[in-house]
């Protein structure tokens, strides 16, 4: 069974490199296909900086991404991302250059039912699962207001081990009466080296039982470790005139939650297996004017071992159509202990004019305990912008900081964006 | 005997969804793009008044967006190309997204500022926030220091 689901991954790559010619053919031999849309962007950034060690880093990044649709009279389309650095001085994280396929996959999309068929490199967002896989993909409605969805493959993740003998495979199930309630059931199970590795069942819920009120939400379950992994629920409710209230409710076991993971910050001693934490948030949302939004949030957290914390503030944010824009936040973090404890307090100020627009940005985190001998930390952001045409826009920003890391520290980037796109027929 | 239950319910599932791409269901798929270009700013409550209200991209829409992502990804390709996603949703992204987009001070970006030091006090409260994207992926720069 599990060589099955790492052929999925096989046959999907068969399946998106056969669409793949068939959109390439198209479009190199338009008479045969009746019209496609090609569109994207491409988007390139210069950043000049400094490493704790004192070396000087100017990394030059190209980040691309397109899409082709409506390939032939199918509603055929493929779709491409991903990014490229080359360091012209220095080494970004011990490497000259890097690079990495973000996306990269062919859709078929059927004009009912919801349908659609992808097949290669993609992201699948379907219940527990928030995955990038190599493989297939695919969903509809079924009848009886039913809907499924089927992915399988090989998972994409950082290079902490070869991908030999991995796998990944899942489905979810969901019922829906439209506008009144969702509710699907999901499961996930992904094989390391031929070995289990991830196994989840979750359920999700989207009630809406009456105009202002609105409950969303997941539980997810480790079959691995046989336990809760997490309960994530929002409550929305309004608005009432001008008000609108959420209240939020989790916990999360970690040891079922952090079972599967790659990096030694989620395991223990980080973690201790053994702690639960529950947490309670409020919030509520008030729109003075149109243009004029104040926001107050508490959230508490408590945990079975450790002590509890609480996490408070607001903020005001302005944005107007004459082109300004500004906000103000401040925000108090009060872990169980002084190395716990910070203030952050935001305020920005954006304005366009024209085709030219610029913003200021200044961050300040006020520690309780001194980090490295520093009890407050800045930072200073400067932007410049400006619309060369529909199509083009370079964005230029400083960055000046100082923190437990560095007294002075400046960053600069340069940013340039160019959207294409072209109608054949 | 459930695992075994599982893995043979998995292929059900693919011949019901593709029995359900060939036929089932007939009722016409939802628009492939948004009617109209949404304005920064603008909310899906300035046009319509049912349930699609619920999805207004407020300011808190940021912690809430996982939901409706994981029940009909579909929705947000009607505005958004998945780059929007891939921004933050990275295998390994070396640019913070809050520094790709500084001319955005608006958006609700994830580390904004000094956020290595900050990170040492978030993570030991509430390191769950932080797995999503750095447990299993992207977790490049993590290893840096926690090997």
């Amino acid at each position: 069974m599990f060589t099955l689901y790492r052929r999925l991954g096989e046959i999907g790559l068969m399946i998106y490199r056969f669409f793949l010619l068939i959109v390439v053919g198209a479009l190199f031999f338009p008479a045969t296909s009746k019209a496609f849309t090609f569109t994207g962007q491409s988007r390139t950034y210069l950043q000049a900086r400094e490493t704790i060690s004192g070396e000087n880093l100017t990394p030059l990044y190209e980040y691309l991404d397109f899409k082709i649709e409506n390939v032939g009279s199918a509603d055929v389309s493929f779709h491409f991302g991903g990014w490229a650095r080359a360091d012209l001085t220095g080494e970004t994280l011990g490497k000259k250059t890097n690079n990495e396929l973000q996306y990269a996959y062919v859709s078929y999309r059927r004009p009912t039912s919801n349908a659609i068929v992808s097949a290669g490199r993609l992201y699948v967002f379907e219940g527990v699962a928030s995955e990038q896989i190599d493989g297939l993909y695919t969903r509809t409605d079924l009848k009886g207001a039913f809907g499924v969805a089927v992915y399988g493959g090989s998972p994409v993740e950082t290079d902490v081990n070869t991908r030999s003998g991995d796998s990944i495979y899942g489905a979810r199930v969901s019922y829906e009466l439209r506008g009144t309630y969702v509710v699907g059931l999901s499961y996930l199970k992904e094989d390391d080296n031929s070995a289990d590795f991830r196994e989840e069942e979750g359920i999700d819920l989207w009630v809406k039982p009456g105009a202002k009120v609105l409950l969303q939400g997941r539980s997810w379950y480790n079959a691995l470790t046989s336990g809760w992994m997490q309960h994530n629920y929002h409550l929305l409710l309004g608005p009432f005139d001008k008000l609108n209230l959420n209240v939020e409710g989790s916990k999360v076991s970690y040891g079922d939650y952090f079972q599967s993971a790659t990096v030694s910050a989620f395991t223990f001693p980080s973690i201790d297996p053994n702690e639960t934490v529950s947490a309670v948030g409020l919030g509520a949302r008030y729109t003075i004017s149109p243009s004029l939004i104040g926001i107050i949030e508490y959230k508490n957290y408590e945990y079975d071992l450790a002590g509890g914390a609480d996490y408070y503030g607001g903020g005001i944010t302005y944005a107007a159509s004459s082109g300004y824009g500004a906000g103000i936040s401040l925000y108090r973090m009060d872990g169980a202990t002084d190395n716990l404890k910070y203030g952050a307090y935001r305020a920005y100020i954006r304005k366009k004019r024209g085709k030219t627009d610029a913003t200021l940005d200044l961050l300040h985190v006020a520690y309780d305990q001194a980090i490295s001998g520093v009890t407050d930390a800045y930072t200073v952001v400067g932007a410049l912008g400006h619309d060369m045409s529909a199509k083009a826009r370079v964005v230029a920003d400083l960055e000046y900081g100082r923190n437990p890391d560095f007294d002075n520290e400046v960053k600069a980037l340069l940013r340039f964006v160019y959207r294409f796109g072209a109608k054949a027929r | 005997m459930t695992n075994t239950f599982i893995r043979l319910l998995i292929p059900v599932l693919f011949a019901a969804a593709f029995a359900g791409f060939v036929s089932c269901a007939t009722h016409t798929s939802m628009a492939k793009r948004h009617p109209g270009n949404m304005q920064p700013g603008q909310l899906c409550s300035d046009c319509h008044t049912d349930w699609r209200v619920t999805q207004n991209h407020t300011a808190d829409f940021a912690v809430r967006h996982k939901f409706l992502a994981a029940r009909q990804q579909q929705v947000c390709g009607m505005c958004h190309v998945e780059t929007f996603c891939a921004d933050c949703h990275a295998n390994k992204e070396e640019l913070k997204p809050s520094d790709k987009f500084k001319d955005a001070p608006e958006r609700i970006m994830p580390h904004r500022g000094d956020y290595l030091n900050q990170h040492k006090i978030d993570g030991k409260i509430d390191p769950a926030s932080c797995f999503p994207c750095h447990g299993r992926q992207n977790n490049e720069r993590c290893k840096v220091c926690h090997i």
